[in-house]
């Protein structure tokens, strides 16, 4: 009988028995929510501070509300008065937020908005919105007609892209970095995961009766296999939240345009997940079986952390530069692809050979590290005191 | 039978068993003794397949010992642990699914085990919470939950107190009784007197000296020879009739050591004559003697 599936049910039952498997879990969901919901939060509750009041004689008061009406609610008009308008002025015109104080001036109009918070007011889009008015003014023509003027049909369209609009385009390399950085956690923490149970074997000292019972590589494999079911089940929890919150964030009156995530990525993200982790995981194993207490962990951690951080900075570069020549070369590259390509293909269109090239690549890279690890952690995990040298673990990798 | 034929391990520059020639009879008990290092772990690792011999071969029952064969040992090494959060029952019944019993006879096992060592009130304890000695029958129980043929036990009486390591020796013989086949290394010399009917003094990584109590005796080349009551004149009769450094043996009695092929019949006969005698006595070497001789010689 194998035992890989007695192996398997006993490290799956084993973690999912740790608190701090449920902390991490919920931390996770907490996270996801933090992510999706705080900026929406922050959206609203700086839109609901937009309300003014508009100082101007009536001849501009007019043409200014309905100029504002676009972006701002105009609580109310006054006309103008002796003095600056301060705290009390605003309380009694609607409890406004701000005012905006127009005059004519030699050019056109002059403004002087006086705001209760200077960081909640958007300042660039009362410029923006009041600017027709201007010109209106400093022309002697209807502000209406020259805000006609104004509107013409803009687009910019992709070639050779998969995004029809700058939106959908900005969109994706948005929900790529949010993708990317979940990968990069997920790939990070389910190895460590792996990690810390190979540790925790060694410094038990039940390797030995394990490795005595059944063939290490089987025993590290079940390991792997047992916590990369894990991370699975946990990202695909995270994922689950994060779509839950996204639908109803897009089903709001004043909801931003869905996400543009296919299924395909989905299942791009699973599979770059699944190969990403299981390279770094059994790198971590293999590093594990070579400490005698927990406290070295540190010590083959960093190794093996730096190409897990260059590969997500390189897919953050990606996101930007999907067809840049380090970031397609590094798209290839065991260890940093399953980051630098999922990038890519977050937000460009990348040919199906090279899909196919990086797929098969980190495919052989599995098989390679899995023996090379096997062959450390049959060596690694019987060695107790001093860390083994160098030479030692060369002598290892050559069987 | 388990037979080790020509084996040998080295680790770099260190060679840890040289050309190691030893066969076990199966059912029976073999102890493996030798100073820290002289590459008993190392011997039993190789014979589990854990680490793999340079030279020689070792066999099971004829055959070599492949995954399936060692999938019918048991091993209690050395350095032992156990997952801390993991309860007894699981435990044993982990270990005896990773040796092949399916889940009924995996539960089975261990129900049974758990009797045999009166562990039962701590059954669904977390191992980390039980004493040393406990923990030492949960790990005797993994070992042996499988009924294998043949159980290796790396100093299994190491950290136990008197009566845990009695109970543990008493559940050994039982298994033996049964027909299970051991190989075991120990520093407990009495322990190992008791319990083993051949041994093998491994010094240095080679074999030094292998056979029964009785074989290793035969092949000691001195005995002590404690006479008495003591006095000048017997002291004299027995430096000259055997030619060796005498000492006090306590109680009134004298003694030395003297060639295990020397005619005792004609000393008694000289010292007879000479001087008054009332204790006359060829005492036969301990195993500890053998193997404190063995080792120290630099054999």
């Amino acid at each position: 009988m194998n035992a890989l599936p007695t192996i398997f049910v006993a490290e799956v039952l084993r973690r999912i028995r740790m608190r701090s498997f449920w902390v991490i879990t919920l931390i996770g969901v907490l996270g996801v929510a933090f992510v999706i919901e705080f900026p929406l939060m922050l959206g609203r509750q700086i839109h609901h501070a937009q309300r003014l009041v508009v100082v101007a004689e009536p001849a501009l008061a007019g043409p200014a509300r309905a100029v504002l009406a676009k972006d701002f609610t105009v609580v109310a008009t006054a006309a103008p008065g002796p003095s600056a308008p301060d705290l009390a002025f605003l309380r009694e015109h609607g409890n406004a937020d701000a005012a905006v104080v127009l005059r004519r001036g030699a050019a056109g109009i002059e403004v002087t908005a006086y705001a209760k918070d200077l960081n909640v007011l958007k300042s660039e889009t009362l410029r923006a919105d009041l600017r027709p008015l201007n010109v209106a003014v400093a022309m002697n023509v209807p502000e209406r007609r020259i805000e006609r003027s104004l509107q013409f049909p803009y687009a910019v369209r992709g070639v050779g892209t998969k995004y029809a609009d700058v939106e959908s385009a900005r969109a994706a390399a948005g929900i790529g970095l949010a993708a990317a950085m979940l990968l990069y956690l997920s790939m990070l923490m389910t190895s460590q995961m792996v990690m810390s149970a190979v540790a925790e074997e060694k410094t038990s000292r039940i390797a030995e009766l394990l490795v005595a019972a059944v063939d290490p590589v089987t025993l590290l494999a079940g390991k792997v296999l047992a916590v990369a079911a894990i991370g699975l089940g946990q990202m695909m929890l995270w994922m689950a939240t994060a779509g839950v919150l996204l639908q109803r964030a897009g089903a709001g009156p004043a909801a931003p345009p869905p996400p543009p995530v296919s299924g395909a990525e989905v299942l791009a993200l699973l599979a770059f997940f699944v190969l990403g982790y299981l390279e770094y995981a059994t790198l971590f194993a293999a590093g594990a079986s070579l400490i005698s207490r927990t406290e070295d962990l540190g010590t083959v951690t960093g190794p093996v952390v730096l190409p897990v951080a260059a590969a997500f900075v390189l897919s953050t570069y990606a996101l930007s530069f999907p067809e840049g020549p380090l970031v397609v070369a590094a798209s290839f590259v065991p260890l940093l692809s399953p980051l630098v390509m999922f990038a890519r293909i977050a937000v460009s269109v990348v040919p199906p050979w090279q899909l196919a090239l990086t797929f098969t690549l980190n495919v052989v890279a599995v098989a390679a590290i899995t023996v090379a690890a096997g062959r450390v952690y049959r060596v690694g995990m019987l060695l107790y005191g001093r860390p083994p040298k160098l030479g030692q673990i060369i002598a290892a990798l050559r069987g | 039978m388990l037979e080790l034929q020509g084996v040998s391990k080295s680790f770099r520059e260190v060679s840890a068993v040289r050309d190691l020639t030893l066969s076990v009879e199966a059912g029976s008990v073999l102890g493996v003794l030798g100073p820290n290092g002289a590459g008993k772990t190392t011997t039993m690792r190789m014979l589990l397949g854990i680490l793999m011999p340079d030279a020689g071969s070792i066999r099971w029952r004829g055959s070599p010992i492949d995954a399936r064969l060692r999938r019918s040992f048991g091993y209690l090494p050395e350095e032992r642990g156990l997952y801390g959060k993991m309860s007894v029952r699981e435990h044993i019944v982990y270990f005896a699914r990773l040796h092949g019993l399916s889940g009924a006879q995996a539960g089975r096992k261990a129900g049974a085990w758990i009797e045999r060592l009166a562990i039962g009130e701590y059954a669904t304890r977390p191992c980390a919470e039980l004493s040393k000695g406990n923990q030492q029958k949960v790990q005797i129980a993994c070992a042996a939950v499988h009924d294998p043929e043949l159980l290796v036990l790396d100093e299994p009486f190491s950290g136990l107190d008197p009566v845990n390591a009695d109970h543990v020796a008493s559940i050994l013989r039982q298994l033996n009784a049964a027909g299970v086949t051991l190989m075991l290394s120990s520093h407990q010399m009495w322990q190992v007197e008791h319990l083993c009917g051949r041994f093998c003094i491994i010094a240095r990584g080679e074999k030094a000296a292998e056979g029964t109590l009785e074989e290793l005796r035969r092949a000691w080349p001195t005995r002590v020879l404690r006479v008495g009551p003591r006095s000048e004149a017997l002291e004299a009769a027995l430096r000259r009739a055997v030619d060796a450094r005498v000492v006090d043996g306590g109680e009134g009695i004298i003694a030395c050591e003297v060639p295990s092929s020397l005619d005792l019949s004609e000393v008694l006969r000289r010292l007879a004559a000479e001087a008054p005698l009332t204790h006359f006595e060829r005492v036969e070497p301990t195993l500890h003697e053998i193997y404190v001789g063995t080792v120290g010689s630099g054999a």
